[in-house]
Order: C-alpha cells, then sequence, then structure tokens
C-alpha cells in the first residue's frame, strides 16, 4: 500500500504513536468507576431528589 | 536538559493539530481539571441557569439541570475523549474513523460555529454587564453604549490573542489564574440565596407549562444541550492528559459540575429579580462594591472561557490543508475575527436568540456523539488506526468512499431528524415521547443504531473503514 508523503515531523510522531506503549491508557476501571458514578448514578439521584 | 530543537518542536505541536507524545502530555489530574473548569465556568452558565427557570422553580430547576449536565458530560466523555486521549489529538481528529478523511470537515464546521457563537455570546454578555455597572456608577451615559461595547469586544480579543501567543501554555497560565472566579460565583449564588431566600422559595417560573413532567424534562434537556457543546473543546484540552485514569474525574468533576452549579445562580436571579446577569443583581442586592465584584467575575470567567474555546478551534482549523503551515498567530487571528465581528454587528440578534442556539447544539452534537460512541465501543471495540487519522489518501483506512463516510452522514440526517420531530429547536413546541425521554437522548442512541447498521449491512461488508 503507497503511503502518503506526510512532514517529516508528523511521520515521526505516527510512527512513535503506533506502538501501543507510547500511545495514552484508554479507561481503566477506576475510570469508569468515575464516569457511571458521576454520569448515571449522580443524575439518577438528582432527579429523584429534585421531584 | 531540553535541546532548542526539541523544544521548539515541541512548542510546534502544541499549536498543530499533530498528536502528541507521552513526553508532551504533561498535565495531570488537577492541571486538567482546573483548565477544564475554567473552560466551563463562563456566564453562559446565568443565561442556561435563566432558561431553567423560566420553566422550574429554584430546587426543580438546579436538579434537573445537575442531572441533564451529568449526563450530556458523559456522552461527550465517550465520545471524543478516548480517541484524544489515546493518541493525544484534538475533538476533529477524533471524528475522523467515522466521518472519513475528509467527511471530518462536518464535526469541523459545527465546531468553528459552536466555538464562535459562545465566545460572541461571553463577550456580548460582558458587554452588557459593563455598561451597567458604568452606567449605575454614572461614569458613561446612556449615549456611549455603542462605543463602549465595541471597545470591549476589540479589547477582549486583543487579550485572547495574547494570551494564546504561545499555545497551550496560554491556556493553562490563565486557568491557574481565572480559576479563583469560580469560587466568587459561589460566594455570589450564597448572598443570593441567603438574601433572599424566601423569595427564591415563593418565586413562579415566567414561562412554565401546565404540564409538570415537560418543565422538568426541559431542564434535564436544556442541561444535556449545554454539555453537549463541550464536545469541541474538550479533545484540544484532554490531550495534554497521558491517560484515561487521570482524565476521567477532571472532565465530570472540573467541566461537567462548574455548569449546574453556577447556572443555580442564573435560576435564583431570573426567578427573585427577574433577571440573570449577577452584575446587574449584585448590584441590586449588595450596592456598587457587590457590581463591581461581579462585573470582574464576569470579566474573569468569559476571558477563561473564550481562551480555552479559541485554542480549541485554531487547532481544529489546522485539519485544514489550507492552514496547516499558516504562522500561529494569523491562525488565532482567523479564530477570533467571527467572535469579534457578532459582537460587533448583531450582538442583540444573537443575544435574543439563546434557546435556539442551544437546542441546534443538541441537533448537531447529539447525533455526532451516538456515532462516535456506536463505533468506537461497539463496532471497532478500541481499534483505531493514529495514522489513519493523518493520512486521507487511497490507502487510508478511513477513506471510505471519495473521503465520506456514508453511514456517518445517513446516521447524522436521522439523529437531526429525530431530533426536530421531537422538539422544534426554534418554538420549543415539543412531540411525545420527549416528555419522557428528551430529544437529545434518543438522538444520539438513535444515530447510533443506524450508524451501527449502516456499517454493517454497506460500509464492512465493503471492505471500506478499516474494520476487518
Amino acid at each position: 500500500m503507497a503511503q502518503e508523503k506526510l512532514h517529516p515531523e508528523l511521520e515521526r510522531r505516527l510512527r512513535l504513536l503506533e506502538e501501543p506503549k507510547n500511545q495514552g491508557q484508554d479507561y481503566d476501571g477506576l475510570a469508569w468507576m468515575a464516569l457511571i458514578g458521576l454520569g448515571v448514578v449522580l443524575p439518577v439521584i438528582a432527579l429523584l431528589i429534585g421531584r | 536538559m531540553m535541546s532548542d530543537t526539541t523544544e521548539a518542536v515541541l512548542i510546534e505541536a502544541d499549536k498543530s493539530a499533530w498528536p502528541l507524545l507521552p513526553g508532551e502530555r504533561t498535565w495531570g489530574p488537577w492541571q486538567l481539571g482546573i483548565s477544564l473548569a475554567t473552560a466551563a465556568a463562563a456566564t453562559w452558565c446565568y443565561i442556561i441557569g435563566e432558561y431553567v427557570g423560566y420553566y422550574l422553580n429554584f430546587d426543580e430547576g438546579f436538579f434537573t439541570l445537575l442531572a441533564g449536565s451529568m449526563i450530556g458530560m458523559l456522552i461527550v466523555a465517550l465520545a471524543a475523549v478516548p480517541v484524544a486521549i489515546r493518541f493525544g489529538v484534538d475533538s476533529i481528529a477524533s471524528s475522523k474513523p467515522q466521518f472519513g478523511s475528509r467527511g471530518w470537515v462536518i464535526p469541523a464546521a459545527m465546531q468553528f460555529v459552536s466555538i464562535v457563537g459562545w465566545n460572541s455570546l461571553l463577550l456580548i454578555f460582558f458587554a452588557k454587564s459593563t455598561r451597567q455597572l458604568l452606567l449605575a456608577l454614572g461614569w458613561i451615559g446612556e449615549d456611549s453604549h455603542g462605543y463602549l461595547v465595541q471597545a470591549t469586544v476589540l479589547l477582549a480579543s486583543a487579550l485572547v490573542f495574547l494570551f494564546l501567543l504561545k499555545g497551550s501554555a496560554g491556556v493553562d497560565r490563565v486557568a491557574k489564574i481565572l480559576v479563583a472566579h469560580v469560587f466568587v460565583g459561589f460566594w455570589m449564588l450564597y448572598i443570593l440565596v441567603t438574601q433572599r431566600w424566601d423569595d427564591l422559595q415563593a418565586a413562579v417560573p415566567a414561562y412554565a407549562s401546565t404540564d409538570a413532567r415537560w418543565n422538568y424534562t426541559t431542564g434535564v434537556e436544556i442541561g444535556i444541550v449545554s454539555l453537549l457543546s463541550w464536545w469541541p473543546y474538550i479533545g484540544a484540552m484532554v490531550r495534554m492528559a497521558p491517560s484515561g485514569r487521570k482524565a476521567a474525574a477532571p472532565i465530570m468533576i472540573g467541566m461537567g459540575l462548574p455548569v449546574p452549579l453556577l447556572s443555580a445562580i442564573g435560576i435564583a436571579g431570573i426567578l427573585v429579580l427577574q433577571v440573570s446577569d449577577p452584575a446587574e443583581w449584585m448590584r441590586t442586592v449588595g450596592g456598587p462594591v457587590y457590581g463591581v465584584i461581579a462585573l470582574l467575575f464576569v470579566a474573569a470567567a468569559n476571558l477563561g472561557t473564550a481562551v480555552a474555546g479559541v485554542y480549541s478551534s485554531s487547532i481544529g482549523l489546522r485539519h485544514f490543508p489550507a492552514f496547516q503551515h499558516l504562522h500561529w498567530p494569523t491562525l488565532l487571528l482567523i479564530s477570533i475575527a467571527p467572535v469579534g465581528l457578532v459582537g460587533l454587528f448583531i450582538p442583540e440578534l444573537f443575544f435574543a436568540n439563546f434557546g435556539t442556539f442551544l437546542a441546534f447544539i443538541g441537533l448537531g452534537f447529539a447525533p455526532l456523539c451516538g456515532i462516535q460512541i456506536a463505533d468506537y465501543y461497539l463496532l471497532r471495540r478500541g481499534r483505531i488506526s493514529v495514522r489513519g487519522l493523518f493520512e486521507g489518501g487511497t490507502g487510508s483506512p478511513y477513506r471510505f468512499w471519495g473521503g465520506f463516510n456514508p453511514a456517518a452522514l445517513v446516521a447524522m440526517i436521522a439523529g437531526v431528524l429525530t431530533y426536530l420531530y421531537l422538539l422544534n429547536p426554534i418554538t420549543y413546541a415539543s412531540r411525545s415521547p420527549y416528555e419522557y425521554v428528551t430529544a437529545s437522548l434518543p438522538t444520539a442512541a438513535l444515530a447510533g443504531i443506524v450508524f451501527a447498521l449502516v456499517t454493517a449491512l454497506v460500509v464492512r461488508p465493503a471492505g471500506k473503514g478499516g474494520y476487518e
């Protein structure tokens, strides 16, 4: 597959980021707890209290 | 020690849409949370609160807005953030796997219009507050109004430009100073609630429907759409953090919570004093000194948000080939200029139609978020090609058909039609089951389902989109 000619610095970055060790980490268990707790549980409680 | 060349590359990356490397993503939870809070906490909160206060009393208004805001924040956090966090990219880059190597112009246009809209609102609000206070103090006459608005708009635009000359460092620097305004906001709420509690409890919302359920749902809907409009902002900021763990709580607390909390000021203001602008009602409640404090708060809040918004839209513009190599100051000017023009020429028209603007945010960003969530979690299960985010040629996995993904286009249309069926963004007339489910949530869900179906039936069998 022919590759596009990218800016050398962008190319360097992409090569590095194609390796999983250089990527940021997705949400883990703790992050999901924060998301569900604040994005689902808290709204449900708020709606019950506000009624 | 960092060499000059390395530092120059780092600074350049910070002002580009290039993905950031781990060593460049140095914002911890506190730094991210403060920056997000500074971006979210602005005087739009009062206007959001004002709209909720039209339909609900203080308690109902606050709790529905809290619920809606946190739901909206969760949707944005699930849509744009995972790709932004993993590869250090902004919101626009995060949308390329769904919209295609050319189709991303759709979210880019939405981002630009949304940020111009919000920032225009902030500048107009600031100009109005300044005029109110200076009039009250007797420092200006009625005839100086026009000049004052123009001067305020130009001054604020110039300050934003200067703050951002050094890229995201400007966002961080401004955030550290201006985050104090969030606490001033809570103090103002305390003043109003303690001094006017009886009035607040007795106040009746001016435009409440006879259907209590409709009012309640509308409070939630306003919260959701308000937070959906953080989509354009969030990628450029969370990409500075290294992991989802360090970003999740700061996003929900830093960017999600300040809006309902500060919007309570707007709800209280409109219910008790029929005005949501704290610079005006603080003067009514506490005299000129309180009015000055409130105005300083308005200035600080709006400036911090405008800085974050212009930075995000500038990074978004970098994806356009014509802007890729443009000098950073020129790019900043392109981002700021429309804001200044709206603030200068059509301030009243824009300000008077805030509710419609909010509904149009839901109309556009609800389906966009639904599509991204369905794609990342259901269809790709987290498998994204970072090279595909930046390569648009025939070999790119996100080339689809001519750079556009029909699944995203069809899903967007389905989402928009769903929203329009449920809630008219101009008249706020609704159809069932809006009063049970809001307009944004079914819109996001249906757009996600349509995207998944078209992808499964058409895109994937054609070997497009890098799904294999």
